[in-house]
């Protein structure tokens, strides 16, 4: 059994299979170092392996945050309103991933930016249903918000460039997690 | 408000009439707002429209986000001018009903504005009688219900969904087409509007108001101001607002709309390209409903339209300077333009459209380069699938190719086992049921992608296309047993490991490795955009690879210096080469390696020259000091220690010039180069130049590859005494930061090292400060003359700041291998058109 921040490290690795010791300070918010210490601790538990390219779980790590989410979320899983609220993303998530292909498609056209960003907008304004519920989903939010605007500033890899903490990344490691919330397999397209 | 204040700014004037807005003026009418007058200008028929200038925006915000009464009433004015000019009546009169779309028009296009409400002008008696004058119900009902869903959404902020009860009515409405069923509607929609909390505004008049005051104020939204903060740019330019008439492709038999291409956007071959719907809305050329008629069919459009569509577009792309596309509109047999942008088109497109419109003197050789970008000319020469290896190739399995490009590897079913093979140099497939964040790192690293599941918009097609490599997605008939790592196609069971081709545009997987040749594209004229671009750079640039048969215009302006070891390596002989050097090195008095080494030099040198014969060529000799070499020979450590100094050992390079210049002269080769790696001083050059002498042939030039900054210090000598000098760039970079010859390669390292804020700058993509003064001072010191003929060596690959910083500093010589001899070429003659604007 993990408490709330061992779980919170270890679910940014569950959700990036590999995360540097970096994304996992900025993601949680908290300084490297400390970071560094938490995860040799871990490390020495075996419920992570560091690699020099980064941090992975372990079968032992990946167990106990499938647990955390079966225990911490088992009485949301009824939820009408988080059910609910689900299926209104799909539709959401539907208009995104096909805006996504179209940017890419279309060499960014400039409408299609615009359509696919204001579904971001939407998301992130959705989101704050859920937070009073599931605190930490406000760090989906804040990073939504920080690649939004470094988008709006011109930087476009901030859309789907996989190495960055891009807003299809974003979007999509947030999809994990809900499905892995509401104890859902992930869709396969 | 007091009368008088309500006079004084009564004196500005915001509306504006189509003609009398000024097209050079977008600060005041926005990019939208002038486009269109500069279409009117060029006699270009444009339905007719006012333009609510950018001094708007203020005189709104500052009367507390409404609009004031006498621009309101200036508003009303240019509704009634736009009812004249059409004969149509705004939310009153008989007939076809006045409806105009609302547009957004700031001089710099700003994200988070509110863009467009189309359909603006009808209310339940409006609506019947657009029924009526059209003979269509559906259409009237679902002009109308887009404006409600798009009016809904943008200015009442409320979820389009909010309509689904009224969809409901749709098709009871249909089927009467009264006006009491349209009132039954209308009610419908502010019920669900007032279920939202919100009111619903059900006159015309009142709508175009609101949808005005929501493009003025959607000026401060959040992400516009951060936006304008981040650029600089002025808060109070303001956003224009553009309202004009909507018109009707449906209203009777010699009414239709259409898309048109100036240039076939495919190939872009200059002839008029595009479908017209006829009876039709252009809404429904997008929504596929009904089927097109392409342009070029014979009477496809009313008589007439034709002729004047294709002057249109021509008179269109000498305003725009570019290709471009056009929605348009017949209305009763009179052709409207509704919009006009630089054409989307394929690269292919994009380098035949470029080259035309310098050859038609539209635009400039300087506007041509920087219209085709440098991934357009890499994709377009990527290496294909030997055509006669893929005739003879088994299919194992198809999908949708959701990627393009080609690769080979042996397909791995997990992704961590991908990146550790992939990581271990090992040619890799990943193949996947499906793909997931969790696979990103087996994705980053694989050489292509196959997935059993997913469509066109999977995760793994949006991820392979972010980083450019090869995907097929959605293989129905694979079957992937994870545990037994294996997979099955129909029957067969192939293991993991197996060797798989992939072609991710076509979707097809392949069983083995198939051969790639470079495309050769005789159907693009990509040599004639390289041509341009040389001529705006004024650089001579080489191949570092052979490139034998094939030459054009693009050719390369040299082959070289292409090094004597690669050779040999491609001819299986490198361990030859090596068991000399270790014969010599025990006795350097010993003739037989001599000849050995000569016999080599000679061997591999007579089929290069025989292949290239006329073109400039360098051959560098090998350079037992260098990293490579280390790692190469496994006596290294045991040579004689003089040997591992360039020309420590004459029996050394000796015998290989000897080599070399007999192939030159069997061939009949009037000169070749030949580079030296690793000199830092003018006189290892003239000692080993000497013996050439002794040779009695003078059909050899020799040069220097510069390694370092004492090489960069003696360039100058070497120069005067007319040796050839080539940089050898990322051995420079190497020897200045002082990092192993490992990480030469290892660009990714450096990267995440700059991601996570050690290191300022990736050195192999940007050269240091210090760098860039020791190679100005090198081509200073030279002087002009020779400065021109000092070359970089830019080994495989040439990252492009680089290349900015090193034609900056006044290098115009390059080397690059073959297969970025476009690319490189082309960058070059960018940065030269940018350099001139400057």
């Amino acid at each position: 059994v993990i408490d709330d921040a061992t779980f919170g490290l270890l679910n940014v690795v569950y959700l990036k299979k590999l995360a540097s010791i970096e994304d996992l300070a900025s993601l949680t918010a908290a300084p490297v170092d400390d970071v560094d210490d938490v995860i040799a601790g871990l490390s020495e538990r075996e419920l992570v392996v560091s690699t020099p390219s980064g941090v992975l779980l372990s079968g032992t790590g990946r167990d106990l945050v499938v647990d955390y989410y079966q225990r911490a979320y088992e009485p949301l899983r009824s939820n009408v309103g988080l059910v609910s609220w689900y299926e209104q993303f799909e539709d959401l998530n539907t208009r995104f991933i096909a805006l996504v292909s179209e940017w890419q498609h279309t060499n960014g056209d400039a409408r299609v930016h615009e359509r696919l960003l204001r579904v971001v907008g939407s998301l992130v304004r959705e989101l704050d249903q859920l937070v009073p519920s599931i605190p930490r989903y406000e760090g989906y939010a804040n990073r939504f918000n920080l690649s939004l605007a470094r988008v709006d500033a011109g930087n476009d890899e901030y859309i789907a460039n996989p190495r960055l903490d891009s807003l299809h990344n974003i979007w999509f490691e947030f999809h994990e997690d809900i499905l892995s919330v509401l104890g859902r397999p992930r869709d396969t397209t | 408000v007091s009368a008088t204040a309500d006079l004084d700014v009564a004196a500005t004037r915001c509306v504006f009439d189509l003609a009398d807005v000024d097209p050079d003026d977008a600060s005041s009418f926005g990019g939208k707002g002038a486009g269109l007058a500069r279409m009117l200008a060029a006699g270009l028929t444009v339905p007719p429209a006012f333009v609510i200038s950018t001094n708007a925006c203020a005189i709104y915000r500052d009367n507390g986000n409404t609009v004031p009464g006498w621009l309101a009433a200036d508003i009303d004015a240019a509704m009634a001018g736009l009812e004249r000019a059409t004969g149509r009546g705004f939310g009153t009169g008989e007939g076809v009903p006045l409806l105009v779309s609302v547009r957004s028009g700031a001089p710099v296009s700003m994200p988070g504005m509110m863009d467009t409400i189309l359909n603006v002008g009808l209310d339940a008696c409006a609506a019947t009688r657009l029924a009526d004058a059209t003979g269509n119900v559906g259409f009237a009902i679902d002009t109308w219900l887009r404006f409600w869903r798009s009016f809904a959404g943008t200015v009442l902020d409320i979820d389009p969904d909010a309509f689904r009860a009224v969809d409901r009515l749709r098709d009871d409405v249909e089927k009467r087409g009264t006006l009491e069923s349209f009132l039954a509607l209308e009610r419908a929609i502010a019920t669900g509007i007032e279920a939202e909390g919100r009111h619903a505004p059900l006159r015309p008049h009142d709508q175009l108001v609101l949808a005005i005051g929501t493009v003025l104020r959607s000026w401060d939204n959040s992400r516009a101001r951060i936006y304008r903060e981040h650029h600089r740019l002025p808060e109070d330019m303001g956003t224009a607002v553009t309202v004009q008439v909507m018109v009707f492709g449906n209203l009777d038999a010699r009414s239709g709309s259409g898309v048109a291409f100036s240039r076939d956007p495919n190939t872009g071959a200059a002839a008029l390209f595009g479908e017209y719907l006829a009876g039709r809305q252009g809404e429904e050329i997008v929504s596929g409903i009904s089927t097109p008629t392409a342009l070029s069919a014979p009477d496809a459009l009313p008589s007439g339209v034709h002729e004047r569509l294709a002057s249109s577009v021509r008179r269109l792309e000498r305003i725009y300077r570019d290709a471009v596309d056009v929605e348009f509109t017949v209305e009763s047999g009179k052709l409207y333009l509704l919009q006009v942008r630089p054409a989307k088109r394929t690269a292919q497109a994009a380098v035949r459209v470029a080259k035309d419109l310098v050859d038609e003197t539209v635009i400039t050789p300087r506007e041509a380069v920087r219209r085709v970008s440098v991934d357009q000319v890499r994709n377009l020469l990527r290496p294909t699938f030997d055509p006669v290896a893929l005739a003879r190739a088994t299919v194992v399995t198809s999908g949708i190719g959701s990627s393009p490009g080609h690769a080979s590897g042996h397909c791995v079913l997990d992704a961590d086992r991908a990146a550790v093979a992939a990581h271990r140099g090992e040619p890799t497939i990943l193949m996947r049921p499906t793909t997931s964040p969790q696979d990103i790192r087996g994705m980053l690293a694989a050489d292509g992608i196959v997935t059993a599941r997913g469509g066109a918009l999977s995760h793994a097609a949006v991820v392979s296309r972010a980083m450019d490599k090869p995907c097929v997605v959605g293989c129905e008939d694979l079957d992937i047993d994870l545990d037994g790592a294996t997979f099955s196609v129909a029957g067969s069971t192939y293991p993991e490991g197996t060797l798989l081709s992939m072609d991710g545009g076509s979707g097809t997987v392949y069983l083995g490795q198939l051969p790639q040749i470079n495309a050769s594209r005789h159907d693009v004229p990509v040599d004639a955009i390289v041509a341009i671009a040389d001529a705006l750079s004024g650089c001579e640039v080489w191949s570092s690879t052979p490139v034998g048969e094939n030459r054009s215009s693009a050719s390369p302006a040299g082959i070289g210096p292409i090094s004597l070891t690669d050779l040999l390596i491609s001819t299986d002989l490198i361990d030859e080469l090596i068991a000399a050097i270790d014969d010599l090195s025990q006795d350097t008095r010993n003739p037989a390696p001599r000849r050995r080494l000569s016999e080599l030099a000679a061997g591999a040198c007579r089929s290069l020259l025989a292949d290239n014969t006329g073109c400039p060529i360098a051959i560098r000799l090998p350079n037992l000091g260098s990293p490579r070499a280390q790692r190469m020979i496994s006596t290294w450590v045991e040579l004689a220690p003089q040997l591992l100094l360039p020309g420590g050992i004459r029996a050394f390079y000796g015998p290989l010039l000897q080599g070399i210049a007999a192939a030159a002269s069997d061939v009949g080769y009037g000169c070749v180069g030949v580079v030296i790696g690793g000199v830092t001083d003018a006189r290892q050059l003239a000692t080993i130049d000497a013996s050439l002498d002794k040779l009695g042939r003078v059909s050899l030039a020799l040069g220097a590859s510069l390694h370092s900054l004492a090489a960069l210090a003696a360039g100058p000598e070497m120069a005067a005494r007319g040796f050839a000098l080539w940089v050898d760039i990322r051995e420079l970079i190497r020897t200045f930061h002082g990092f192993p010859s490992a990480l030469s390669m290892a660009t990714d390292v450096f990267d995440s090292s700059v991601d996570s804020g050690t290191l300022t700058n990736n050195p192999l993509k940007v050269l240091d400060t210090n760098l860039v003064a020791a190679l100005q001072q090198l081509l200073t010191a030279a002087g002009r003359t020779a400065a021109a003929g000092i070359g970089i060596d830019g080994g495989v690959g040439m990252e492009p700041a680089m290349t900015r910083q090193l034609y900056a500093i006044g290098f115009r010589t390059f080397s690059v291998a073959g297969n970025q001899l476009a690319t490189v070429r082309l960058l070059l003659g960018q940065v030269a058109a940018e350099t001139v604007d400057e």
